[in-house]
């Protein structure tokens, strides 16, 4: 393909130039049709041919992507387009829509500067379409809209020129809402969609045409055009008139930002070192001389080159054979080779100047989220944000022993390439766990570990992931050490709404707390009383400590072991070793041996976890279970069967929207009773109805299915089927 | 009601007090607990229970015994040396067992004795336990300042055993950190291996000397003499 290779030659040369740089991304409620759009947009900058494009889904190039159709991993591309005689360097990040797979969209999200939010013309504003936009303006990503799927407007629902003008407006104005709400004070304004400017385009991604404003004036055509080319059919006319790509990436071009200019307000928000460094004015310059930072987003495993680190350069010029610094590892490793994507294809290149996505072989220490430097000491970037942890787990054994460490090794790599995906060895029982965020997360995952790695496995059923918590306040338990000479004096509540959501949020860093003094403000803010504020040892999990001792000698060479103990505690909770959100632990007095040697881990340790234990259980404690919001779209005829269907799954209805013939059932559900549902719906709808759900978080299990949950995890751990009681920790 | 006795077995073989084999002898059962020390070879005509260290923690297998017999426990050292059997003895006592305590030789007296220093010039004695994650306590560095002018004796972790020179080498690490000037290199220190019996070991130089003498097998202890007498400086010269 000789467009291709001559493609290649003109992005090597717009890599040195920013300011014809766009890093952009594509986001949407599933199935609102990116994938196809990014297609369209890849066909018109001839990496496939545009009649390919569409049916062939070429960024979905997972094999477990195209039979499901829906997009798992956010590939990246890089390509050329000509916009007002000036070429443009565009990469482009495909993200997934099934919110099961929502990681992705946030490290997608960390290595674009603008982003095309897709919505269906049909179903219009959807809640996931809210969730993305959030995420872009979250992390100062600049939003434009376009409307797809305008054609099923026209052809299947017939609706007049009028209707369709009222639910574009409907639309905008519904995004430019949400931008108003999320986006930094500084662009509430300036990020408004506008029509006339060209912000907004419309179209069909799958029919390859598309429309905007500007677009209308330079090729004459006008909206009731569109709509008699759709209704006579006549796609293809329109596509050549009116080219998706050309519609879409002259609002790339002309309306998203360059990465010179992002850097300029997002570094501030993504790294949170001294702007004043050396470091800290390369990045907010887009500075090629400067010292080398890049975040990796994403890890590919090669069955060839191995591991593969992908990333965006914010400063100086990533260069092969270079000796890099993985700052968060605090380990140096030097890069084999460097280069960017082509869709599947990768290309070897010498250089790498900011402003671009790069990948890098043979950086073993690096994961999704590490910051690369070419300086040791760098400040590294801001973590990026989860939006849950993991709620269901499989145990999985490979079909014959010998294959065990090919499992261990497959199941590492699984986890490095999907960080919302966690593994774990279960110490006790020695199984092999692997937990992600929904069933469909876990097939494809499983999949990965039979297709890609070639490891034979049997797996459990699925396990729903509980966690453990506190609902009142505990009265003051004493803790002694075996030894007899130790005793710490523990109470606990639950941790203030405002505090466990901002800690949720990352807004409030887990570990040590450096300067509880200065930092205390952080935590008055969210609703936390001063005094606790100002001694505050530890966040972890979402559990704090507090030291509310006042000079107790000895303390200071014991609170390491303390906070281990702590730590032990909140992993494995008194009711049934899971773990613990949530609480607050608050270090009332402690009486401590003078001599180290009789309050060493061996004392301390159990001292401390088992007064832990014995003030949880004393504070009425509680098992916390996984929720997931379902948008189940359907066809009204249908309302029964899915209501019904939902409230065999203990679920509770939060709203049922009708917007022209599809009905929206939105509904919270316990993860535990959303096994199987992908069949049981089809079977309740004859396969009308498209469905997504996302994890909200965990909510308080209901007290008459405490007792039952609470043995059937004890049993399957191993442990005695009842649960201890304070009494158990008493010490006498 | 029964009664506990507490036998002190002293630091080696051989050290039991007379008044202690014919205490022992008396009792209905004999319990013995040998945590820090070798095998005693105590010759009493009846059988001993070996406890475990989590036995004595745990008390109530003691305690339940001596509320219905006469009840002896065999312990290393002096019985009251070491807290844990305070803490057995305030149980016995609080449930109105009577107690009685056999005296031994213990650690205390013997490494001042060995060594020719004066006993009432020590100050408090302090341990070393091993370092590790988490765990490095530094409060013994600076105990041994706070006794300033008196003598300190230094024990040393037992799990597992710990020579004069790994504890040399942590005082040393610690100085280095914190220089306070305590625990110097050139600072005069004395080594005690395997007090008490036929191949004890005693040694007095500067830190760094000690640092490099191999002293033989555990149990070791050390001694940062404060200011000496000019008897006492006499005689550690012997031992240079």
């Amino acid at each position: 393909m000789a467009k291709r290779e001559e493609m290649v030659k003109k992005a090597f040369t717009l890599m040195d130039k920013p300011e014809r740089i766009r890093n952009i991304g594509t986001a949407a409620h599933i199935d609102h049709g990116k994938t196809t759009l990014s297609d369209a947009l890849i066909a018109g900058a001839g990496i496939i041919s545009e009649k390919m494009a569409g049916k062939q889904l070429f960024m979905d190039f997972d094999e477990q992507e195209q039979a499901r159709g829906i997009t798992i991993n956010s590939a990246n591309v890089s390509m050329v387009y000509n916009y007002g005689n000036k070429d443009y360097l565009i990469n482009l990040i495909d993200t997934p829509g099934h919110v099961d797979f929502g990681g992705e969209v946030t490290r997608a999200m960390r290595a674009i500067d603008g982003v095309i939010i897709v919505d269906d013309a049909v179903e219009g504003v959807m809640p996931q379409t809210e969730t993305v936009i959030r995420q872009a303006l979250r992390e100062n990503v600049k939003p434009v809209l376009f409307i797809n799927k305008v054609d099923r407007l026209i052809n299947e629902l017939k609706i007049s020129p009028e209707e369709m003008q009222r639910r574009f407006a409907k639309i905008i104005r519904e995004v430019n809402e949400l931008i108003k709400k999320f986006a930094p004070d500084e662009f509430k304004n300036e990020w408004q969609l506008r029509v006339e400017d060209g912000s907004v385009a419309f179209g069909s991604a799958f029919q390859h045409w598309a429309i905007s404003v500007p677009r209308m004036k330079e090729t004459n055509i006008t909206f009731k055009d569109i709509y008699d080319y759709c209704s006579a059919g006549r796609h293809d006319e329109l596509a050549k008139k009116s080219p998706a790509y050309t519609t879409v990436l002259n609002m790339v071009a002309e309306h998203l930002p360059n990465p010179k200019e992002a850097q300029r307000y997002r570094i501030p928000k993504i790294w949170h070192g001294d702007l004043e460094s050396e470091a800290g004015r390369a990045m907010l310059q887009c500075d090629p001389d400067g010292p080398l930072t890049m975040m990796i987003t994403k890890i590919i495993i090669d069955p060839h080159a191995g591991e593969i680190a992908v990333g965006r350069v914010y400063s100086g010029t990533l260069r092969r054979g270079e000796i890099l610094y993985a700052v968060d590892k605090k380990a140096t490793e030097k890069s084999q080779q460097i280069g960017v994507f082509m869709g599947p294809d990768y290309e070897s290149v010498e250089y790498i100047p900011t402003g671009n996505i790069g990948a890098i072989s043979g950086l073993k220490v690096a994961a999704a989220g590490s910051t690369i430097s070419s300086l040791e000491g760098l400040h590294p970037f801001e973590r990026l944000v989860h939006i849950s942890d993991p709620v269901v787990t499989l145990a999985i054994e490979p079909k014959s022993t010998k294959d065990l460490p090919r499992l261990v090794e497959a199941m590492r790599e699984i986890a490095k390439e999907d960080p919302s995906c966690a593994v774990e060895i279960n110490q006790e029982t020695g199984e092999y766990l692997l937990s992600g965020m929904g069933e469909l997360h876990l097939e494809i995952l499983t999949y990965r570990i039979i297709h890609d790695k070639k490891v034979d496995i049997d797996t459990s059923q699925p396990i729903v992931v509980y966690k453990e918590s506190v609902s009142k306040k505990s009265p003051v338990f004493e803790g002694k050490s075996p030894n007899k000479h130790n005793r710490v004096y523990v109470e606990v509540e639950p941790l203030e709404e405002g505090v466990f959501e901002a800690i949720k949020g990352n807004e409030i860093s887990e570990g040590r707390v450096k300067n509880p003094k200065q930092n205390a403000h952080f935590f008055i803010e969210k609703g936390m009383d001063s005094e606790d504020a100002r001694n505050i040892v530890d966040v972890y999990n979402q559990n704090v400590l507090i030291d509310a001792t006042k000079g107790i000698q000895y303390l200071n060479e014991t609170m390491e072991l303390l906070v281990e103990a702590f730590h032990e505690a909140m992993d494995r909770g008194p009711l049934a070793n899971e773990r613990v959100i949530g609480v607050k632990v608050r270090l009332m007095d402690a009486k401590l041996h003078e001599d180290a040697i009789h309050r060493g881990p061996a004392q301390m340790i159990p001292c401390m976890r088992s007064a832990v234990y014995g003030a949880m259980l004393s504070a009425e404690p509680v098992i916390m279970e996984p929720k997931q919001r379902v948008y189940i779209n359907i066809p009204i005829e249908y309302l029964g069967n899915v209501t019904s269907e939902m409230q065999q799954r203990r679920a509770f209805i939060e709203g049922i929207n009708q917007e022209g013939e599809v009905t929206t059932v939105v509904a919270k559900a316990p993860v535990a009773e959303m096994f199987g549902f992908a069949g049981a719906i089809r079977g309740a709808t004859t396969g009308r109805a498209i469905w997504s759900s996302e994890v909200i978080g965990f909510e308080r299990l209901p007290r008459e299915l405490h007792d039952r949950v609470i043995k059937s995890i004890r049993e399957r751990k191993g442990l005695k089927p009842e649960p201890p009681t304070a009494r158990d920790f008493l010490a006498d | 009601m029964g009664e506990l006795v507490f036998i002190g077995l002293g630091i080696d073989e051989g050290y039991i007090t007379l008044k202690g084999i014919e205490e022992a002898k008396k009792c209905d059962r004999v319990f013995a607990e040998f945590y820090t020390s070798k095998k005693f070879d105590v010759n009493l005509d009846k059988e001993i229970e070996i406890l475990c260290r989590e036995d004595i923690e745990n008390e109530e297998k003691i305690i339940e015994a001596a509320k219905k017999e006469r009840v002896a426990l065999l312990v290393a050292g002096d019985p009251m040396a070491a807290t844990t059997h305070l803490q057995l003895r305030l149980e016995a006592m609080k449930k109105g067992i009577e107690v009685k305590v056999i005296c031994g030789v213990s650690i205390f007296s013997a490494v001042p004795s060995l060594l020719g220093l004066e006993h009432y010039k020590f100050g408090r004695t302090v341990s070393i336990p091993w370092p590790r994650e988490n765990f490095f306590p530094k409060s013994y560095y600076f105990e041994i300042g706070e006794n300033g002018s008196l003598h300190t004796l230094v024990l040393l972790d037992t799990e597992p055993p710990m020579t004069a020179n790994d504890a040399i080498k942590i005082l040393l690490s610690i100085e280095k950190e914190e220089r306070k000037g305590i625990f110097t290199e050139e600072r005069l220190i004395c080594a005690v291996a395997r007090a008490g019996s036929d191949d004890c070991f005693i040694k007095c130089g500067r830190a760094k000397e000690l640092e490099a003498i191999d002293f033989g097998k555990t149990p070791h202890a050390l001694v940062v003499p404060g200011k000496l007498h000019f008897m006492e400086e006499e005689i550690l010269n012997f031992f240079r």
